[in-house]
C-alpha cells in the first residue's frame, strides 16, 4: 500500500508494505492507519431496577424487603480493514472480523428487620438482623472471521471464514447475613457491634461459610463535665473500631478440577477429555482485619480537625493463577492462599469556615496521609526473587518480608562514553584497574561485551570491572511518603466556587514509555529525543542519548535513565454555579433553577516527563513498582449542567 | 430499667413469620452449591471406561504434540542437521553449545504432563471398574498397560535429555499434594521404569482394530523395543538380546529397498513398531512438515549428512534420496511422497507424517550393538549387512573388537535413522560406555560441525560429561526450591 503512485499523484491510501527494513508489514504497521481506519466499539446497555417494600409493623419494629436486578448487555465489535495492515491479501488478519456479546444479571434481595425499642432519654439503643442473598449471571459469546470480502462489511455474520466461535458462562451465588446492635448513652458513650455471616458458591463446602466481626466505640469527651469550660471546644470525640471483613476469588470456577476437551480434541479416531486445572480442596476466605482509632474535634464551631491511625492486616491473601513446578503436570494452581500484608498509617484532615456572614462564606479543607504496605509473611515455597536475570529493558525484581512493596533496583547510569578511549574500568582509588600483568582490565559487559565510545556508562560498583548483577544497587520507592489534598468553597449570594486539588509526594515511577522508545536496540518505531544521540567519536553534549545499535546486549539496561520523581499537584475539579433567586422561579412557575460549570483535571503539575505521574498501585502484587506504560491517563473534563426543578 | 412495650403481640407473630419464610433453610447448602455448566468437575468424572479412555488419548496427543521437540532433542547437539536463518535463537543456541537455563528448550513441561495424563489413569483404572460393569478386568489392564508404556518412555527421554529429574508417580489431583519434589537419580528412574514395563507387557492388546491404531498405541512390539532400548542404555547386553528376540517372533519386517520411502509416506508400513499418529485432515497435525520444509529456512541437513548420504559421495543410491536432496541440504524424509527429491505430500496430507518412534531396522541395529559389546562379532556382523542389502549397500567387514563394531554399528544407525531424532542418544550412550572410555571420540565427531573457532572452546564445554546433559530450565528452578540444578550449569543459576 503506498500512498502515491507511478505518476506522483495520492492514492488516499496509508504507507503500508509488506516487507521492509522494520520487518513483516502485518506485524510492524503503521499505526496511523490502524487508528484512524479500524474498528473498536463498545455498546452498553445497563437496566437497573429496585423496588423496597417498608412495612412499619409496630413503632419500635419495621421490616424492609428489597429485591434489585441489574442487567448489563455489552457488545464489543472489532474490525481490521486491509488497507490498515501490509500483508498479502490472504493474510488471515485482513479484513478481520470480531463481535463479542456478553449479558451480566445481577439479583440482590435482601431483607432486614429493624428494632428501635422505646427507652428513657439517657440511652438510646437500635439494632438490626439482615439477611441477604446476591445471585449473579455471566454469559458470553464471541465469533471472530476473517477475510471479509469487503471494509464495507464489518459483521462476522456475513459469510467470511469462520476464524472461531466460543462461549462461555459463570454463576455465582452469595449468602450473607448481618446482625447489628446500636448504643448510645447520653450522646457521650456510643458502640456499635456487627456480626456479619457469608457464604460463597466460589468456595467448597469446608470452607464455604465465614464470620466476620467487627465494633465500634465511640466518647464525645466534650460533653464529659471536667470539660465543660473549655466553651472553644464545640465537639470532640474519640473513636475506636475494630472489623473484618473477606474478600472472595475472583473467578467462579477456580475451585474445581474441570475436565473438558482440548483444542485438538481426537487422537486418531477416539475422543480426548483431560482435566485442565487443579482441585482446590482448601481454597478459603481471604480476611482483613482493621483497627482503627480516630480523634474529631471541633474548635469555636468554625474548626474541624481529623486525625485517625490505623493498621489493617490481610491474611490468607488470594493469590490467583500462583505458579507450582512444572514437573507437577500443571503449570499453575488457578488461587492459593497464604501470607500476610501488612498496611499501615495514618490521615489528617482540617477543615474550617474562614469566613461567614450573611451573604459571604469561605470554607478551606487540606488533608494529608500516608500509608505504608509491607509483607510480612509470604506463602508457602513463594519464592521471592523473580527476574534476577538482568538485560535489556529488564529492572531484576525482588520482594523482601517487612520492606515497603514498591522498591525496585537497578544500574546506576552515568552518561555516555564519549569515545573509546575514554571507556575505562576504575578501582576503588580512582586509579584505572590492572590485572595481574599489569595491563588495564577492559570495562565489560558481564565479562563478554567490551563498552566502547557512544556506549551507556553504568556504574561499576564492586570495582571489578564488569557490569553484571552485583552492580544492582536500589533505585527507589514507589510507595508515595504523603497523599492529600486541599480546596475549598466560596460562596456570595447565588453564586458558589468550589475547588479541590490532589497531590502525591515523595515516590519514583519507571517510565516505560522512554524505556520502549528511547532503546535503540530493535527496530519498533522510537521517539524523536533519539536524535540527540551520539553519533561521532569524542562527541560528549549534555543530555545525549547513547548510539543507536541493532541487538546492543548493554545499551538498554534497567537503570536510573528511566526512574523519575512522580510529585504532583492536580486541580481534581473547579465548580462555578448560579442559582436563580427564588424569587425569579417563582415568576417562571418552577422550584428551583441552577446552572453550574464543572472542569475536572484540567491542572496537573509535576516534573514527571511521561503523561500521567499517578500511576495505579497494585496493592496485592509484593514485586510490584511503578511503571507507567502508557496507560490512557483519565481525560480532562468540562461540563456544563442546568438543574431544573419542579 | 428498661421496659419495651409490646403491643399487638399478633402483628409481631405475623412479621416474624413472613421474615422467617423468606430465609431459605436447608436448601441454602444447594443453592451454594454450583458447578460450570461446560466441562465436567471431577466428581462427575472418572466413573466410566471412556472417561479413562479418553485421558489416556490425551496422553498418546500430547506426547505426539512433542513430535518437534523429539527431533530437536536428538538432532540438534549431534552432527546430521544444521540451524538456518529462521530457526529460533535458542534453538540455535543449543545447537553452538550455549546452552544456558533460560534456554526455552530446557522446559520439560509436556512431558509432565504426559506423565500427570498417565498417572490419573493408572490410579483410577481400579476404582472405575467397581463403578463400570461393562468394563472387564483385561481391558482395565490394557488401558494400566497402555498408561505405563507412556510414562515410561516419557521418563526414558527425561533421563536422556536431563539426567535427574523428579519423579512424580501420583497425579496432582488436589491443593493438598506435594508438588515440590526434589530430583530423583537417573538410575533410580530407569529402575523404576524398566520394573514397570516388565510388569505390564503382558496385559497390552496386539489389535485395536485398525491399522493406525495398531501402530499408534502401545503394542507388545513397543514395550519390547523400549524395553531394548532401555537395557542398551543401561548396558545390559543379554537383556536387550533377549527383548529383540521376541520382536523378531511378532512379524515385523524389514521392507524391500524399492518400498524403502512408504516407511514415510504413507507410513505405517510394516516396519513400523511404535509411530505417533497425524492426520491433517483430521486436524491432528505435526510440527515436522513446517522445520523441515524448504522454504522456512529452519533446519537443514548438515555437511557431514550430505557427505554420508547423498548418492554422489556416499554411494547410498537408496537411503540418501529418501533422506535428504542434496542440492539444497533438504530433509526430505517428512515432506516428500517419493525417494525423488520433487514430489511432495499431496496439500491435504502435508502436515500429516508420523513420528516413528521404534521400527524394525532401529531394535536390529541396538541388537547388534548389544552382540558386539558381548563380542559376538559373526551374528552382529550378519545384522548389520542385512540392514546394508535391503538399501543395496555392499556388505562390509569389520574389525573383531568391540570398537571397531561401535564405530560402524553409529555410522549405520546415523545413515539409516537419519532425522529421526535418534543420533545425540547413540552418541551419548558411546561415550558413556565402560566409564565414559571414549569421550573423546564423542567430542571428536561433535566439534566436526563447527567452525575451527570454535572447536576448541566446544570442546572444552563437553569434556564434562554433566554437560552433555541440558540444565533444568531457570523457571522451574524459581518455582521449585528443593530442586538442585545439575552442577555443570551451577554459576548460571540462582539455585
Amino acid at each position: 500500500m503506498y500512498p502515491y503512485n507511478k505518476k506522483k499523484k495520492k492514492t488516499g491510501e496509508y504507507f503500508n508494505p509488506i516487507e521492509s527494513y522494520q520487518g513483516l508489514g502485518s506485524s510492524y504497521f503503521n499505526p496511523v492507519a490502524v487508528g484512524n481506519l479500524s474498528v473498536n466499539d463498545i455498546d452498553e446497555n445497563r437496566v437497573m431496577n429496585s423496588f423496597t417494600l417498608t412495612y412499619n409493623i409496630a413503632p419500635w419494629l419495621n421490616y424492609m424487603q428489597l429485591v434489585s436486578l441489574q442487567y448489563v448487555n455489552t457488545k464489543r465489535n472489532n474490525f481490521l480493514p486491509y488497507n490498515a495492515l501490509g500483508a498479502d491479501w490472504l493474510n488471515q488478519n485482513n479484513n478481520f472480523q470480531r463481535e463479542q456479546n456478553s449479558a451480566n444479571t445481577e439479583i440482590i434481595t435482601r431483607s432486614q428487620l429493624n428494632f428501635i425499642p422505646r427507652l428513657d432519654s439517657d440511652h438510646s439503643l437500635s439494632g438490626m438482623l439482615m439477611f441477604e442473598t446476591d445471585q449473579i449471571d455471566f454469559e458470553w459469546s464471541t465469533i471472530r472471521g476473517r477475510n471479509g470480502p469487503s471494509t464495507e462489511i464489518q459483521d462476522p455474520a456475513s459469510n467470511s471464514p469462520i476464524l472461531d466461535i466460543a462461549s462461555g458462562s459463570q454463576q455465582t451465588h452469595i449468602l450473607g447475613g448481618l446482625a447489628n446492635v446500636n448504643y448510645k448513652f447520653r450522646d457521650k458513650y456510643m458502640t456499635q457491634l456487627n456480626l456479619r455471616t457469608d457464604a460463597s458458591s466460589r468456595f467448597g463446602s469446608n470452607n464455604r461459610w465465614a464470620l466476620f466481626p467487627s465494633a465500634t466505640f465511640g466518647w464525645r469527651l466534650s460533653e464529659e463535665p471536667w470539660l465543660a469550660g473549655l466553651t472553644f471546644l464545640t465537639d470532640a470525640k474519640l473513636r475506636f473500631s475494630w472489623g473484618q471483613a473477606g474478600r472472595q476469588p475472583n473467578q467462579a470456577y477456580d475451585r474445581h478440577a474441570i475436565f473438558n476437551t482440548p483444542t485438538i480434541g481426537q487422537y486418531i479416531e477416539d475422543p480426548i477429555v483431560i482435566p485442565l486445572q487443579v482441585q482446590l480442596s482448601n481454597l478459603k476466605w481471604q480476611t482483613l482485619t482493621q483497627s482503627n482509632l480516630g480523634l474529631d474535634i471541633s474548635l469555636f464551631n468554625r474548626f474541624n480537625i481529623t486525625g485517625e491511625i490505623y493498621t489493617k492486616l490481610t491474611r490468607d491473601l488470594l493469590w490467583p493463577r500462583y505458579k507450582i513446578p512444572k514437573s507437577s503436570g500443571f503449570t499453575e494452581l488457578k488461587q492459593y492462599n497464604g501470607g500476610e500484608l501488612l498496611n499501615e498509617g495514618w490521615e489528617f484532615d482540617v477543615s474550617a469556615v474562614v469566613y461567614r456572614q450573611r451573604e459571604t462564606t469561605l470554607r478551606l479543607n487540606f488533608n494529608i496521609s500516608r500509608n505504608v504496605n509491607s509483607f510480612i509473611a509470604f506463602p508457602e515455597n513463594f519464592n521471592n526473587e523473580v527476574d534476577l536475570s538482568i538485560g535489556n529493558g529488564q529492572f531484576p525484581r525482588r520482594a523482601d518480608l517487612g520492606e515497603p512493596v514498591g522498591s525496585f533496583y537497578g544500574f546506576r547510569y552515568l552518561g555516555i562514553w564519549p569515545s573509546n578511549e575514554d571507556v575505562v574500568a576504575l578501582n576503588e582509588n580512582g586509579t584505572v584497574l590492572k590485572d595481574v600483568n599489569g595491563d588495564p582490565v577492559p570495562l565489560t559487559y558481564s565479562g563478554g561485551y567490551v563498552f566502547q565510545g557512544g556506549d551507556a556508562r553504568y556504574e561499576d560498583v564492586n570495582h571489578d570491572g564488569q557490569i553484571d548483577l552485583l552492580d544492582v544497587v536500589y533505585l527507589g520507592d514507589s510507595n508515595p511518603d504523603f497523599i492529600g489534598g486541599f480546596g475549598g468553597n466560596f460562596r456570595w449570594k447565588d453564586f458558589r466556587i468550589s475547588t479541590q486539588w490532589h497531590y502525591r509526594m515523595g515516590y519514583y515511577i519507571v517510565n516505560e514509555i522512554a524505556l520502549t522508545t528511547e532503546g535503540m536496540l530493535d527496530k519498533n518505531n522510537q521517539s524523536k529525543a533519539v536524535l540527540q544521540r551520539w553519533r561521532q567519536q569524542g562527541q560528549d553534549e549534555e543530555g545525549m542519548l547513547p548510539r543507536a545499535y541493532l541487538n546492543h546486549p548493554a545499551n538498554n539496561l534497567g537503570s536510573d535513565r528511566y526512574v523519575e520523581s512522580g510529585n504532583y499537584l492536580r486541580l481534581i475539579n473547579m465548580t462555578f454555579s448560579y442559582g436563580i433567586p427564588k424569587n425569579i422561579c417563582q415568576k417562571i412557575r418552577i422550584s428551583s433553577l441552577e446552572l453550574a460549570l464543572t472542569m475536572r483535571r484540567i491542572v496537573t503539575m509535576t516534573r514527571y516527563t511521561g503523561q500521567d505521574p499517578e500511576v495505579p498501585q497494585d496493592m496485592d502484587d509484593p514485586f510490584w513498582f511503578g511503571t507507567d506504560r502508557a496507560r490512557t491517563p483519565p481525560p480532562k473534563e468540562y461540563t456544563l449542567s442546568i438543574a431544573l426543578g419542579f | 430499667m428498661i421496659m419495651i412495650k409490646i403491643k399487638k403481640m399478633k402483628y409481631v407473630r405475623l412479621a416474624i413469620m413472613v421474615f422467617l419464610s423468606i430465609i431459605p433453610a436447608t436448601s441454602c447448602e444447594n443453592w451454594l452449591e454450583l458447578i460450570p455448566p461446560d466441562g465436567l468437575v471431577r466428581d462427575e468424572y472418572w466413573k466410566s471406561k471412556e472417561d479413562l479412555e479418553a485421558t489416556l488419548m490425551g496422553a498418546y496427543q500430547t506426547f505426539a504434540g512433542l513430535d518437534e521437540k523429539l527431533f530437536l532433542y536428538g538432532e540438534l547437539r549431534a552432527d546430521m542437521i544444521t540451524v538456518d536463518n529462521n530457526a529460533q535463537n535458542a534453538e540455535r543456541d543449543i545447537s553452538e553449545g550455549n546452552i544456558y537455563p533460560y534456554n526455552q528448550l530446557c522446559d520439560w513441561s509436556d512431558f509432565y504432563v504426559v506423565i500427570n495424563y498417565c498417572n490419573n489413569v493408572l490410579k483410577y483404572a481400579p476404582i472405575i471398574i467397581e463403578f463400570d460393569q461393562t468394563f472387564t478386568e483385561y481391558q482395565m489392564r490394557g488401558f494400566k498397560a497402555e498408561a505405563v508404556f507412556l510414562r515410561s518412555l516419557a521418563y526414558f527421554y527425561l533421563v536422556r535429555i536431563f539426567k535427574d529429574v523428579p519423579l512424580v508417580l501420583e497425579p496432582s489431583e488436589e491443593d493438598d499434594v506435594d508438588f515440590f519434589l526434589p530430583k530423583s537419580s537417573d538410575t533410580e528412574i530407569l529402575r523404576v521404569i524398566k520394573e514397570d514395563l516388565e510388569e505390564a507387557r503382558y496385559f497390552v492388546t496386539d489389535d485395536y482394530g485398525s491399522v493406525e491404531k495398531n501402530l499408534g498405541r502401545a503394542t507388545k512390539g513397543s514395550f519390547l523395543a523400549l524395553l531394548a532400548e532401555i537395557s542398551l542404555w543401561n548396558f545390559e547386553y543379554q537383556d536387550c538380546i533377549d527383548y529383540v528376540n521376541e520382536i523378531e517372533e511378532l512379524g515385523y519386517l524389514l521392507l524391500p529397498g524399492g518400498k524403502l520411502f512408504e516407511i514415510f509416506y504413507p507410513g505405517n508400513s510394516l516396519e513400523s513398531i511404535f509411530e505417533f499418529q497425524f492426520d491433517e485432515s483430521l486436524d491432528q497435525s505435526n510440527s515436522m512438515w513446517s522445520y523441515t520444509y524448504y522454504r522456512n529456512n529452519n533446519y537443514l541437513a548438515s555437511d557431514n549428512a550430505i557427505e554420508i548420504l547423498a548418492p554422489e559421495s556416499s554411494g547410498e543410491v537408496l537411503r540418501g534420496p529418501v533422506s535428504l536432496r542434496s542440492h539444497d541440504a533438504m530433509i526430505w524424509k517428512f515432506c516428500g511422497a517419493a525417494s525423488d527429491g520433487a514430489t511432495f505430500r499431496p496439500s491435504s496430507e502435508r502436515a500429516s507424517a508420523n513420528w516413528i518412534v521404534y521400527r524394525y531396522a532401529d531394535v536390529l541395529l541396538m541388537k547388534a550393538e548389544a552382540l558386539s559389546q558381548l563380542e559376538e562379532f559373526d551374528e552382529a556382523l550378519v545384522i548389520v549387512n542385512s540392514i546394508r542389502n535391503r538399501v543395496l549397500m555392499n556388505e562390509i567387514e569389520i574389525q573383531s573388537t568391540a570398537e571397531a563394531f561401535e564405530d560402524a554399528i553409529i555410522n549405520e544407525r546415523a545413515k539409516e535413522l537419519a532425522f529421526e531424532g535418534k543420533r545425540w542418544f547413540d552418541l551419548l550412550r558411546l561415550g558413556r560406555r565402560n566409564n565414559y572410555a571414549r569421550k573423546s571420540k564423542l567430542i571428536e565427531i561433535i566439534i566436526e560441525k563447527v567452525p575451527s573457532t570454535q572447536k576448541l572452546v566446544l570442546a572444552s564445554k563437553l569434556t564434562n560429561p554433566l554437560g552433555w546433559y541440558l540444565p533444568i530450565q531457570e523457571d522451574e528452578l524459581e518455582r521449585n526450591s528443593k530442586l538442585v540444578q545439575n552442577p555443570y550449569y551451577a554459576d548460571y543459576s540462582s539455585n
